[in-house]
C-alpha cells in the first residue's frame, strides 16, 4: 500500500498549533505574496491552478473569485461555508482542527483577491469546538495585525464567526446567506448567483473548508504546485471521510486518482464489504465490481458515482442496504426545508416506502412509485436538496436489479 | 422601455420584454399553464413547481413565474418530463391535502391526467381553527403556497402576523407561539383569505353557510359600491344572497386600481356590524 | 424581559444578529419564550411571528423548554451501523421521552442529524460537547446526574 504526502493535513498532530509555530513552518507567506502581487494576479493563479470546489459542486474556484473581483460594487463578502453537515462528512472539522491557520490565510487570501469588504465564517451549530479554535486563531491573526490591508477601505478587515442553527439545508448557498441574514435558511432561486446577488444581495464568494485551505499553497508555490499531484483534470488532493465498516474510520488525504480499493485499505475495511455510500446521503451506492474506481471527477463520471462531499461509507455483507435507504429517506424528510412540493411532500413519501421496502412490508409497487417520484423531485425541487434526494435510492434500485445486494 | 426580443416557447418564436417572466409570455401565447402558489400581486413564491417548464442549458426544470425572460431563451413546455413533474406535483398535494374547496386546483390536476390516488401516506393533518369572528383556519387544505405570509407581510399589507413554522412536511402556517389570531398581530384585513387558493383560509360566514349547505354562488348577486367607511375609494363587490337578501362575503375587484382586490377589515367584514354572526365555538383542536 | 434586552444589547439589534441572539436566549432560557420574541419584536423589529418561524425552523431552537442539559444523539447512517438505535432506546427508558425534561428539568435528550463525528460513531452530543463513542453506561450516568 502507497503512503501518501499529506499536503493539507500536514500539521496535523503538530505540537504547537499557534500562529507562532504557524509562521515557523512557513505559514502566512502566502498571504505575503498575495499583498506583493495583487489581486489579479492572485485570482490568475487560483484560476492556473484548476482548483474546483470542494464542497459538492466541482465550481472552478478561480472563476468564482474572478466573477467577484471585476464586479461593479464595491461591496463584496466572503463566506466560508463551514456547515458541514452531509451524513458521514467531517474531514473539515478535521481540517480546522489540524490546522485552523491555513483555513484562515486562504480566508484572507480570497478576501484580499476579490478585494472583499467583510467576511463571515458560517459554522454549523454542532461544531462549538471547531467555532472557539476559528475565533481564538482569528484573534490571534488579528492582534498580530494580519487583518491590516486587506479591506479596500483600509479598515481592518471584519471576519464574523457566525453558528448556524442545527439545519442541513444551510450548507446550499442560497439559504446559508437567509440564515446569517436573520431568516429561516430556505433556498433562493439561481439566477441571480451568489457571485452576482450573494449575501445582502451583494457579489459573494462562497467556498467550502478544503477548497480555501487549498489556497495558500497555490499562491505561494504557484498554479503547478497543486498540478504535481492528481490528475491531468483533477488536480490535487482530496480529503475523504471514511466511516461505517471500517476498522480505522477517520479522514485521509490521497491525490485525486487513487483507487478507492486503496483508501479502503487505507481505512481497514472489512475483506468483504458488500458496498460504499459515496459522498454522502445525496451520494450513490458503489459496489465491489467498482472498487477499482479511480477518486477523481473524470473517474467517477465514468462510474456513474460522484465525489460528493467526500464522504465513504463502508457496509459490510451483514448490512440490509434498505435499511440504510431508509435511514437516507429519514434524514431528506427531516431536513427539506418545507418550501416545495416535490421535496416537501415528496421526501416524506419516500421515506414512507423506504420505510415499508426496509421492514419488508413491500405491497410490490412501491420500487416503481419510487422511481416514478424520483424523476418529479429531481426536475422539479427548487435546489439541490430536493433534487438528489433520490440519487442513492436509485442506486440501489438498479444495484438490485443487478443482483448486487446481499439482502 | 428596453427592446423587445423573441424567446422560443416550444419551437415558436414568441416575442418577450425585459423583466418580464417565463409564465407571462406563456399566457400572452397562450400556452395552457398550470399554478398555484402565484398570484399577479405577489412576489412569485415559485414554491408549488406546478408551472415548471424545461430550459435549455439547465438541469432542473425552472419555475416559469419566477424565471425572467432572457434573449434568446429556448423553452419547452410540452415534453413528457415537464407534464410528469407538473402531474407529480399534482398527485403529491393530493395525497396530502383536503381539496374540497379547491375547485381550481382539481381542475388543473385532472387536465394533466394527475391519479389522485397514485400516493399513499400521511396526510397533511393539520387541525381546524375557528378562533375569531370574521374567518376560519382549515390547514387540512393548506399546500404552504405562501401567498397569505406574503399578502399580510411586505406585498400588502405590512403586518407581518404570520410565517411559515416548523420544517419539512411538518412546515406550516402560523401565527406564531400557538395563538388564537385575536392574541396575534393579525388586524384581520382579510387579505390572506382574499388570496388563498383552497380555501384553507375562508370568511366565517361562506363556512357556515357551506356547512348549513346554503352556499350557493348562482343565488348570489353581485352589487357594487364605493366603501364609505374613509376616504381612500375601495371599490366593494357586495355578495348578495338573492333568496334571502343578505349579504354573505364582500371582495373588491383584483383589478380596481386603488385596492387590487386587497381591503381592511372594515371594507371586508364592516357589514358584519349589521348581520352578527353567532360566537365562536372556541379552537376545535387545541395545540 | 431585561435580561433578553442584554443580550440583544451585547450582540446587536440587526436582523443578521436574529440567530446569535436566539442562541443566547435559548443556552440561558433552554427554550424561546414568547417574551423573548416580544422583546425581539421591541429591539429588533423582527415581528414575534417571524421570531417564531426561525425558531421553528432550525433544530438547536426550541420553542418549547429542554432540559438545562441536552443529549442529541446520533441516528444516521455511520452511527447506526454501530448501534445508535440501541442507545436511543436506552435513552427513552433511562431518560424518558424523547424532547422532554423532567420534573427537575435538568436533562433531556434528542435525536439529531448527522453530527460529523461519524470517526467516533455511535456518536452524541452532551451540553454540546461529543460525547464519542457514546456507550449505554454514559446515558445511564447522565440519567443519575454523573455525567
Amino acid at each position: 500500500m502507497a503512503m501518501h504526502e499529506a499536503v493539507l493535513l500536514r500539521r496535523r498532530g503538530a505540537e504547537q498549533r499557534n500562529l507562532k509555530a504557524y509562521v515557523a513552518s512557513g505559514g502566512l507567506a502566502a498571504l505575503a505574496k498575495a499583498r506583493a502581487i495583487g489581486p489579479e494576479e492572485t485570482v490568475r493563479i487560483l484560476t492556473d491552478s484548476g482548483l474546483v470546489g470542494r464542497g459538492g459542486a466541482a465550481f472552478p474556484a478561480g472563476r468564482k473569485w474572478e466573477s467577484v473581483r471585476t464586479a461593479k460594487d464595491p461591496i463584496r463578502y466572503v463566506v466560508l461555508n463551514t456547515d458541514e453537515s452531509e451524513p458521514g462528512t467531517f474531514k473539515d472539522r478535521v481540517m480546522i482542527e489540524s490546522d485552523p491557520f491555513m483555513v484562515l490565510e486562504g480566508l484572507l487570501i480570497a478576501c484580499y483577491a476579490v478585494s472583499a469588504t467583510g467576511a463571515y465564517i458560517y459554522v454549523r451549530g454542532e461544531y462549538g469546538r471547531v467555532a472557539d479554535l476559528l475565533q481564538q486563531s482569528l484573534r490571534e491573526l488579528q492582534q498580530a495585525g494580519h487583518l491590516e490591508g486587506i479591506e479596500p477601505q483600509g479598515r481592518p478587515l471584519r471576519v464574523e464567526i457566525r453558528r448556524g442553527g442545527g439545519a442541513y439545508i444551510c450548507g446550499e448557498e442560497t439559504a446559508l446567506f437567509r440564515s446569517i441574514e436573520g431568516y429561516r435558511g430556505e433556498p433562493m432561486a439561481k439566477p441571480p448567483f451568489p457571485t452576482v446577488a450573494g449575501l445582502f444581495r451583494k457579489p459573494t464568494v462562497v467556498n467550502n473548508v478544503e477548497t480555501i485551505a487549498n489556497v495558500p499553497d497555490i499562491i505561494a508555490f504557484g498554479a503547478k504546485a497543486l498540478r504535481s499531484r492528481g490528475t491531468e483534470r483533477s488536480p490535487g488532493t482530496k480529503l475523504f471521510s471514511v466511516s461505517g465498516h471500517v476498522a480505522r474510520p477517520d479522514t485521509y488525504e490521497v491525490p485525486f486518482g487513487t483507487p478507492l480499493s486503496e483508501l479502503l485499505q487505507m481505512a481497514g475495511g472489512e475483506a468483504d464489504l458488500q458496498a460504499v455510500l459515496m459522498g454522502g446521503a445525496a451520494g450513490t451506492f458503489v459496489f465491489p465490481k467498482d472498487f477499482d474506481l479511480a477518486l477523481s471527477y473524470e473517474g467517477v463520471a465514468e462510474r456513474h458515482t460522484t465525489l460528493g462531499s467526500g464522504a465513504v461509507i463502508a457496509f459490510n455483507r451483514q448490512t440490509n442496504l434498505w435499511q440504510v435507504a431508509e435511514r437516507l429517506g429519514r434524514f431528506f424528510a427531516h431536513e427539506s426545508c418545507g418550501q416545495c412540493v416535490p421535496c416537501r411532500v415528496g421526501t416524506r413519501r419516500q421515506h414512507e416506502m423506504l420505510a415499508t421496502l426496509a421492514a419488508g412490508r413491500g405491497q410490490g409497487d412501491e420500487r416503481g412509485l419510487l422511481l416514478r417520484l424520483s424523476q418529479v423531485m429531481t426536475d422539479a425541487s427548487i435546489c439541490g436538496l430536493g433534487q438528489t434526494a433520490a440519487t442513492a435510492v436509485r442506486s440501489l434500485m438498479d444495484a438490485e436489479s443487478a443482483g448486487l445486494l446481499a439482502h | 422601455m428596453a427592446e423587445e426580443f423573441t424567446i422560443l416557447i416550444d419551437g415558436r418564436p414568441a416575442p418577450a420584454r425585459p423583466g418580464e417572466t417565463i409564465l407571462t409570455v406563456l399566457r400572452r401565447q397562450e400556452v395552457e399553464t398550470p399554478t398555484l402558489c402565484t398570484h399577479q400581486h405577489l412576489t412569485p413564491a415559485k414554491t408549488c413547481r406546478a408551472c415548471v417548464v424545461e430550459l435549455k442549458g439547465s438541469r432542473p426544470l425552472v419555475a416559469s413565474c419566477e424565471r425572467k425572460v432572457e434573449p434568446g431563451m429556448e423553452v419547452r413546455t410540452d415534453s413528457e418530463r415537464v407534464q410528469n413533474a407538473r402531474r407529480g406535483v399534482f398527485e403529491l398535494l393530493l395525497s396530502q391535502n383536503d381539496v374540497s374547496t379547491a375547485p381550481g386546483l382539481v381542475s388543473q390536476a385532472e387536465a394533466l391526467g394527475a391519479d389522485p390516488d397514485r400516493y399513499r401516506g400521511q396526510r397533511y393533518d393539520r387541525g381546524f381553527f375557528d378562533d375569531n369572528k370574521l374567518y376560519v383556519r382549515d390547514f387540512d387544505k393548506c399546500i404552504l403556497c405562501y401567498r397569505c405570509v406574503e399578502a399580510c407581510g411586505p406585498d400588502v399589507q405590512n403586518t407581518f402576523a404570520l410565517t411559515v413554522a416548523g420544517r419539512g412536511f411538518t412546515a406550516g402556517i402560523s401565527a406564531g407561539f400557538d395563538e388564537t389570531l385575536v392574541e396575534s398581530a393579525c388586524v384581520f384585513c382579510g387579505n390572506c383569505v382574499e388570496v388563498c387558493p383552497t380555501g384553507a383560509l375562508m370568511d366565517r360566514r361562506e363556512h357556515s353557510m357551506r356547512e348549513q349547505g346554503r352556499w350557493d354562488e348562482s343565488r348570489q348577486d353581485i352589487v357594487q359600491t364605493t366603501c364609505g367607511y374613509c376616504g381612500v375609494g375601495c371599490q366593494l363587490d357586495m355578495h348578495v344572497d338573492r333568496e334571502r337578501n343578505e349579504i354573505v362575503k364582500v371582495t373588491s375587484p383584483d383589478q380596481h386600481p386603488i385596492t387590487l382586490g386587497f381591503l381592511c377589515v372594515k371594507g371586508r367584514y364592516g357589514y358584519s356590524f349589521v348581520e352578527a354572526e353567532d360566537e365562536p365555538a372556541g379552537a376545535a383542536k387545541q395545540v | 424581559m431585561n435580561r433578553v434586552g442584554e443580550l440583544i444589547d451585547e450582540t446587536g439589534t440587526e436582523r443578521t444578529q436574529l440567530l446569535e441572539v436566539l442562541h443566547k436566549v435559548q443556552a440561558e432560557f433552554h427554550h424561546i419564550p414568547r417574551a423573548a420574541a416580544e422583546t425581539i419584536e421591541q429591539r429588533m423589529n423582527v415581528p414575534v411571528a417571524d421570531t417564531y418561524g426561525v425558531v421553528t425552523f432550525y433544530d438547536l431552537l426550541t420553542e418549547h423548554p429542554v432540559g438545562r442539559n441536552v443529549l442529541r444523539i446520533c441516528e444516521d447512517v455511520p452511527c447506526c451501523l454501530h448501534g445508535s438505535e440501541e442507545l436511543v432506546a436506552e435513552a427513552e427508558r433511562t431518560l424518558g421521552p424523547e424532547g422532554q425534561p423532567g420534573a427537575d428539568g435538568a436533562v433531556s435528550w434528542t435525536r439529531c442529524a448527522c453530527l460529523g463525528l461519524c470517526d467516533q460513531a455511535p456518536a452524541a452530543l452532551y451540553r454540546e460537547e461529543p460525547l464519542a463513542p457514546l456507550h449505554r453506561h454514559d446515558i445511564a450516568g447522565i440519567g443519575d446526574g454523573h455525567a
